[in-house]
């Protein structure tokens, strides 16, 4: 959803208004085949209808209509490289360490701010604030979301890891995401697969 | 995505004018910037005169001022620029990387601001 958008808070925005039309359409109409993949797409017809309202911002319509093209027609391809390509765009070399910490608590593994506040020991408007200041970075300095290539992946893990940092205890959040990460130990591990599971060293 | 790549550098930074290492820097330059044209990114580039050869300018009261010398006085001086127009950051950066100012200096990245229509 945010690499078609492009815009975190966008994504976030639709995906709400998705599940809104969920609890709406469901008891009504039966539950679909698919559910997440029918939220997914919902989402992304909103995000799509935002995107061509913003015509102005050159370019991120074709794209995102490219991006539409090579989906599964069910909108079925919600987890896998998506989830990385978020977990790489948070912990962005752009962004400095606290806000990759911070970001990525809040986006991939889907903490709310005020957990994050508790567990980074802050307050809550200073987390809010670094969120919003981030999301702001990755759309305007035209961060993309999606998974480095094969040769960029050496120094971009190294700079995921320093994003999660070591001494918070913070043990396996998000155990039932296919991206689990895992602060305490100032590593993260990429469960499940994922293409660049080969090019992180053993340990 | 058009993007600004600003050459910071302090004064005696780099090799010396008229030393192979200079004569080295300068095809340096000349290979990121025509690796930037080939790749069809290159908007335009060049290399300033020196701060001393700046004058600010400030409308106060819609009276024109002049003051002689650049608007701040920093140990590092801009010293050129490269607008690129790159399809994302990263592309933006990996050229800024191959800028020898990023050697002896620093490079500072900014996307342009894409202004909608009046």
């Amino acid at each position: 959803m945010a690499k078609l958008a492009g815009d975190l808070s966008l994504a976030e925005d639709c995906a709400q208004e998705a599940s809104a039309a969920a609890v709406e359409q469901w008891p009504c109409e039966g539950l679909p085949a698919n559910p997440g993949g029918w939220v997914v797409a919902v989402a992304r017809r909103r995000a799509l209808d935002h995107l061509r309202r913003e015509s102005a911002r050159a370019g991120k319509e074709r794209q995102a209509v490219q991006e539409w093209a090579v989906t599964d027609p069910d909108g079925s391809t919600v987890a896998g490289d998506d989830q990385l390509a978020l977990l790489f765009a948070c912990c962005h070399p752009a962004l400095n360490p606290a806000s990759r910490v911070t970001l990525t608590l809040r986006v991939v593994c889907g903490l709310p701010t005020a957990s994050i506040a508790r567990l980074l020991l802050l307050p809550e408007p200073a987390i809010a604030q670094r969120i919003v200041r981030a999301k702001r970075k990755i759309r305007d300095a035209g961060i993309r979301l999606r998974v480095p290539d094969p040769g960029e992946r050496p120094a971009r893990l190294a700079s995921v890891r320093r994003g999660q940092g070591p001494g918070h205890r913070l043990q396996q959040l998000g155990r039932d995401r296919r991206v689990c990460v895992v602060v305490g130990v100032d590593r993260v591990r990429l469960h499940g697969g994922f293409p660049v599971a080969g090019a992180l060293p053993p340990g | 995505m058009k993007y600004i790549a600003l050459l910071y550098g302090e004064p005696g930074a780099g090799p010396a004018p008229g030393t192979p290492e200079f004569m080295e820097m300068l095809g340096e330059f000349q290979s990121a910037t025509a690796a930037m044209a080939d790749a069809g990114v290159l908007v335009d580039s060049g290399p300033l005169q020196p701060p001393q050869t700046a004058t600010t300018v400030r409308v106060r009261d819609g009276e024109t001022q002049l003051s002689d010398g650049p608007f701040a006085e920093i140990k590092e001086q801009l010293g050129g620029y490269y607008i690129l127009d790159c399809e994302d950051l990263d592309a933006a950066l990996r050229y800024a990387a191959m800028i020898p100012s990023a050697k002896y200096g620093s490079v500072e990245v900014r996307p342009v601001m894409v202004m909608g229509p009046h």
